[in-house]
């Protein structure tokens, strides 16, 4: 059911582990639902120069924030603000419908650390990095 | 085989020990949600199955877990194993440890694992 590009991001994840000299730290999903993904990202001169995740979730999930930190990796803030879960999704050769909402809460884990370095530095973050989805909107029943 | 996986920590097995289906084990482990310790567990040579039935295209927890009392993270943590006479004691070793290092593995990235500990 998953491409050969999802299974590699599952079985061999990069850059998984923490930062502890991480200056942005952002947490999306929760429990119930099944999915939690936390970015860390070491941000200098507004390149990302670092990025690492944890997460707790299917394979999919796993996999999405996996690749969604190697295309943060070295970019500016603006690049990875701009990335988006079809960005994640392509990247990994496509996921099952059931699967989509993963890459959702990657593109919005990257997010959730982008705002939480300008949190703080001070900065209010939404009118940069807009709102933030912290729950898997696309599963039904799951997270009632 | 389930004395040696219930050596993990915070692991349980689901269900009446004895009264059972023969050849029927049905763990949790906290803080990993199942599909990705089956997926791993299948990397290995373990064919097994979870309560999340994902490829049926639900991902909720199992229904049954749910109904005995599990609250949903803990019910996420699933893994069903089925073994007939044809398993030998090695083979039965082999599951036992795969799934052991493989729980800990994903417990080494999992978020939900920091705070289960840290609480």
């Amino acid at each position: 059911m998953y491409s050969e590009k999802v299974m590699d991001h599952f079985a061999n994840p990069r850059n998984v582990g923490e930062l502890p000299d991480a200056n942005g730290v952002g947490e999306v999903g929760n429990p119930q639902c099944g999915d939690i993904m936390r970015m860390y990202l070491k941000i200098k001169d507004g390149i990302i120069e670092d990025v690492k995740f944890k997460t707790f979730g299917c394979g999919a999930a796993i996999a999405t924030s996996s690749m969604a930190t190697v295309l943060i990796k070295g970019k500016t803030i603006d690049e990875a603000l701009k990335l988006t879960n079809k960005a994640v999704m392509e990247a990994l050769d496509g996921l099952p419908p059931v699967k989509i909402h993963c890459s959702v809460l990657a593109e919005q884990a990257v997010k959730a650390a982008v705002a939480d370095y300008y949190t703080r530095l001070g900065i209010d973050p939404e009118p940069i990095v807009g709102k933030i989805q912290h729950d898997c909107h696309d599963c039904e029943g799951c997270c009632g | 085989m389930v004395e040696k996986v219930l050596k993990i920590e915070r692991s349980r097995y689901n269900g009446d020990a004895a009264q059972r289906l023969a050849g029927n084990a049905n763990f949790c482990f906290e803080g990993i949600e199942g599909e990705g310790l089956l997926l791993r567990l299948n990397l290995a040579g373990i064919c097994a199955s979870s309560g999340s039935a994902c490829t049926s295209g639900s991902l909720d927890p199992s229904h049954v877990l749910l109904a005995i009392g599990l609250p949903k993270e803990i019910a996420h943590g699933s893994l069903r194993i089925s073994i007939d006479e044809n398993f030998t004691e090695d083979d039965i070793d082999y599951m036992a440890d795969k799934i052991t290092e493989t729980v800990e593995y994903l417990r080494s990235f999992s978020p939900l694992w920091d705070k289960i500990v840290s609480q």
